[in-house]
């Protein structure tokens, strides 16, 4: 153990130049909107006016805020388990060197190289019932195609789906990243034993893998709060508003309507509720620890 | 046994074709024309064949240097995050200073913020020494973005204190051990970083379009953008499809080149690590 | 390894040497030096898009045939008619979607451009907050005559009595005939003109000729996607002579009888199976296009488009009186100049350019398809026999403009999402005009 009582010249080092990007492109801009939010702040005119905690007591009584969390939550619900689920499935399927698998996984991860406006004008004309392939396929069964865009039951599924197809490539890639953490002779050693692949799943693979899964988990989590992009473009927000997250609310807010102030405030609440979240995320596994 | 692995590579394949199916009608769509698109947008065969599409965009005389711009954007990007971040997450990881957990939180808070609330200070920021239009402008701001640290941190958890009390006993200095010894195992924790960072850094649009508003500072992706008239997924469907193809064919390529580093050959993983 | 990590530094570091020179080259060209500089260069910020390269560095007119090739023409033209004197140069390359955004950030950063596009119902925003030039002594100064305005152009370029802008089209909606299937139904006149119904009454009546004639949805609209409904309720209600929003005395007439008509109407069509209720924007269109639906109501921009491909017999038309007086929703295109910090004003070059433009309304309409904001422009074009113009030339009187008020989107979002909750959630008529009354009360007290 080297000494504590110096002052520790690598750590300076290892982390001083990231710390001074991070503090004056991420912190100051973020401790600033921070302050933003007790002010009125005019977008386009940059007058502010002190006002305390208006906004926040404003935001408590707009239903549009909370209908806006209330699906952002609904999304981190729904959306989570599915992505890190399947992408868990696919990384696990496809660990290994042979071109097949090279094939397969180029295939589930290649939509995450496109960009937010043409992964949504892909799947908006996917989900328009009368032009899109899943109407098509609909009628071939004989089936009515469903309005996916514009039905409320169906409109935040098929968000999630396009935003599966788009996003799992991530969580393959990070969890095939783990998988190469794990010793293969403890394979060796259970097969010799004659166990089961579902034995080696639950037994080995699971708890090897329980480092890179929070890391997935905590990040797919954080990810699913600020989706944005895909709901925007696929449904506005709609079918009368009963998609809107709270980052398009939030958006709106600063940018349509040009209360800056007003859309940090919010912006900080969503970054508490996250905070919050994660902070319990490590409070569990540091018991399961 | 052999059942299972049929089962097993039939779901693949569906799976894949699932996943496929999408890009190819997105390719379909880039080399029809763009009149009968209007008409008819469902064909999952091609209902005629033009690379006006493509060749309409490859013929601005501007598109090369928006290539240019985003390479050049991206890589900076990419790489000082690879570096700076990793060694910030050794830090984080693996060595033991007073307000370690602080700083980490704070850290990890980076990445709870949502983007479009610190937009504007940032972009104010930049203003003030009239910085836009600059790659500067286009890249730092993306390597603030803590993603890389919480990712490697966590995967240099992972090493056993072994490996770097074994190295200083040795007599290397944290950063030859750092760069010599950690980095090599990290290899595909690294490889991951580096892909979401290229691929996000590329595919930016919000804030380049409001920072590098010369047309000669386009990205490529707000400079395809700005080719765009109203209403265009109705008059310009081929076209728009295109340019997403244009867009995103050299990340894809990419992944296909470096997307062997994500797993550890055989050769690596007896001996190399424990 | 090592070596791959040395070739990687190497790369990186000579990137970043270019970069820092580029970076500098940049700010060295910011450094105003305009004292020294005799050509002006004026920032002009727009959408519209680009034409194809070949078109891109053009100057003849001849070649006009899009929003985006024509402006861009008409910029090169007056590039090179004030060589030497003002050279125009476009900011930013946003697409519609995206352009306030990126304007609105200009304003924040006190950067805005020199002279800019702006929709009428966006300009109130800016000038209540006087980030614009007030034109009116500018139109004197350089011999602007607004007399030869429409009288809605210059409605819509004036706010509270002042003008900011320089009106360069109306754009309205229109309907989008399919005269082979009104003839197939028999509605149609001696001449073959297709017969638009007068009353709500005869809609529906027309509508079900049309069904039981040919089997096709009568009329159909983006009802999804873009605030195409919204234009439509907006439409109505000012037919029945009750604005949305009155900007005198502040207060909001949705939740009222005419807003229940309007809406009631809207919904009925849908319930009826006359229409429909999913359509999004290019479904509509293909629904017209490929001769599943009679009409389609959309705006002047597709006129050109629709005229040139269909293969069937179209006819632009102007929107129906069905509520009361002629009156149909339109938008305006105009050129706004944003106030500068002193030392960068260059406001003369801005109504050089202005005027130039407004000089040009006739190639931009018959251009673009839009409405000329000139009586001499729209007597011009019906005399030279652009295609379908005079079909439609009685909206540059009929057009109305959304009340001047200074949240226009926000009001706008909230309309269109509470009305077509009728049709796609099943909420009833009264219970969403209440909702909207009320929202769009809270704003406007803001």
């Amino acid at each position: 153990m080297k000494s504590k009582s110096r002052i520790n010249l690598p750590v300076i080092y290892f982390v001083l130049p990231f710390m001074v990007v991070y503090v004056i492109f991420q912190i100051y801009p973020l401790f600033q909107a921070v302050i933003a939010s007790m002010f009125e702040w005019d977008l386009l005119t940059s007058s502010k006016s002190f006002i305390g905690f208006k906004n926040y007591i404003h935001m408590f009584q707009d239903p549009t805020f909370w209908s806006s969390l209330t699906n952002t939550i609904k999304f981190v619900i729904f959306s989570t388990p599915l992505l890190i689920g399947v992408g868990l499935l696919f990384a696990l399927l496809l660990n290994g060197t042979s071109s097949k698998k090279v094939l397969f996984r180029t295939a589930y991860f290649a939509p995450y190289v496109f960009s937010v406006s043409i992964v949504t004008l892909i799947w908006g004309f996917m989900f328009n019932p009368q032009k899109g392939l899943l109407g098509e396929f609909s009628r071939m069964l004989g089936v009515e195609p469903i309005n996916w865009l514009t039905d409320p039951t169906f409109a935040m599924p098929a968000i999630i789906i396009a935003t599966l197809w788009w996003t799992v490539g991530f969580n393959m890639v990070l969890l095939l990243a783990g998988l190469q953490d794990i010793d293969p002779a403890l394979y060796e050693s259970s097969s010799l034993e004659g166990a089961t692949w579902f034995q080696d799943f639950l037994y080995i693979t699971l708890p090897s893998l329980r480092r890179t899964l929070e890391l997935v988990t905590i990040l797919q989590i954080i990810m699913s709060f600020q989706i944005f992009g895909q709901v925007y473009i696929l449904t506005k927000g709609g079918p009368g508003g009963t998609t809107r997250v709270l980052i398009q609310y939030i958006y709106e807010t600063g940018f349509r309507d040009y209360q800056l102030g007003y859309a940090s405030a919010m912006a900080f609440i969503l970054f508490l509720v996250m905070a919050v979240v994660s902070f319990f995320q490590f409070r569990l596994s540091k018991e399961e620890n | 046994m052999k059942t299972k692995n049929l089962i097993v590579t039939t779901l693949l394949i569906l799976l894949a074709v699932v996943w496929i199916l999408p890009l190819y009608w997105m390719i379909v769509m880039a080399i029809t024309p763009n009149d009968l698109l209007k008409l008819n947008s469902t064909a999952l065969w091609p209902q005629g064949f033009t690379l006006q599409n493509f060749w309409g965009v490859l013929q601005i005389g501007l598109t090369v240097r928006w290539f240019l711009n985003s390479i050049i954007v991206t890589i900076l990007g990419t790489a000082l995050t690879l570096v700076l971040q990793s060694m910030a997450a050794y830090a984080f990881a693996k060595m033991r200073f007073k307000g370690r957990q602080l700083l980490f939180s704070l850290t990890l808070a980076g990445l709870m913020v949502p983007k479009e609330a610190m937009f504007i200070p940032l972009f104010l920021m930049f203003a003030q020494i009239n910085g836009h239009n600059s790659y500067a402008a286009l890249y730092l701001p993306r390597v603030a973005i803590p993603m890389g640290v919480f990712i490697m941190a966590q995967f240099f958890r992972g090493i056993p204190d072994s490996v770097t009390e074994a190295a200083q006993i040795d007599g290397a200095t944290p950063l030859r051990t750092f760069f010599n010894i950690i980095m090599p195992m990290s290899i595909p924790a690294l490889t991951s970083v580096g892909i979401f960072t290229y691929i996000l850094t590329w595919n930016d649009f919000l804030w380049p379009l409001v920072s590098a508003t010369r047309k000669e500072m386009f990205t490529i992706t707000t400079g395809l953008a700005s080719l765009q008239g109203n209403f265009a997924q109705a008059t310009e469907l081929g076209s728009l499809m295109a340019r997403g193809v244009i867009a995103g064919l050299p990340l894809f390529i990419l992944f296909l080149i470096f997307q062997k580093h994500l797993i550890r050959g055989i050769s690596m993983s007896s001996g190399g690590k424990y | 390894m090592k070596k791959l990590t040395m070739l990687f530094m190497g790369l990186v570091i000579t990137l970043l040497l270019l970069a820092g020179c580029s970076g500098e080259k940049e700010s060295a060209a910011d450094a105003g030096d305009g004292a020294e500089e005799e050509v002006v260069a004026l920032e002009l910020a727009r959408f519209f898009g680009e034409p194809d390269d070949e078109l891109m560095d053009s100057t003849d007119l001849s070649k006009a045939n899009s929003e985006a090739a024509t402006i861009q023409i008409l910029t090169n033209i007056f590039n090179e008619e004030y060589e030497g004197k003002i050279r125009v140069e476009k900011l930013g390359g946003s697409a519609w979607g995206n352009y306030y955004d990126q304007l609105n950030t200009t304003f924040a950063a006190n950067d805005a451009p020199d002279v800019a596009v702006m929709h009428q119902s966006n300009m109130p925003a800016y000038a209540s907050r006087d980030l614009l030039v007030k034109l009116d002594d500018y139109y004197t100064e350089y011999q602007m005559n607004p007399s030869d305005w429409t009288a809605p152009a210059q409605k819509a370029a004036s706010y509270e009595g002042t003008s900011y802008g320089v009106p360069f089209d109306l754009h309205a909606n229109l309907l989008h005939v399919n005269v082979d299937l009104f003839k197939q139904a028999g509605l149609v006149d001696e001449q073959g003109v297709p017969i638009l119904p007068t009353s709500t009454e005869e809609w529906f009546e027309h509508a079900q000729i049309m069904k039981e004639k040919t089997g096709k949805l009568y009329w159909v609209e983006d009802a999804t996607q873009f605030p195409i409904s919204f234009r439509l309720f907006h439409s109505l209600m000012e037919q029945q002579g009750v604005p949305t929003v009155n900007t005198n005395s502040n207060t909001v007439n949705i939740d009222s009888d005419a807003g229940r008509n309007a809406l009631q109407f809207m919904l009925e069509r849908f319930e009826k199976g006359y229409s429909d209720p999913n359509a999004d924007y290019t479904a509509a269109g293909e629904l017209f296009m490929n001769g599943e639906a009679a009409i389609e109501m959309n705006g002047t921009w597709v006129v050109d488009q629709y005229s040139q491909e269909l293969t069937f017999d179209y006819r632009a038309m102007n929107f129906p009186n069905l509520m009361g007086e002629k009156k149909v929703w339109a938008n305006s295109h105009m050129w706004v100049v944003p106030k500068q910090k002193e030392g960068n004003r260059q406001y003369e070059a801005a109504m050089e350019f202005s005027k130039f433009l407004s000089n040009h309304v006739y190639e931009w309409a018959a251009g673009s398809g839009h409405i000329a904001p000139r009586k001499s422009a729209l007597q011009e074009l019906a005399d030279n026999n652009i295609p379908q113009r005079a079909n439609y030339a009685e909206t540059a009187s009929n057009a109305a403009t959304f009340p001047p008020v200074i949240s226009y989107s926000n009001i706008e979002t909230i309309i269109k999402e509470e009305i077509e909750k009728t049709w796609l959630l099943g909420n009833s008529v009264d219970s969403v005009l209440a909702q909207a009354q009320k929202r769009v009360e809270a704003v406007l007290s803001e």
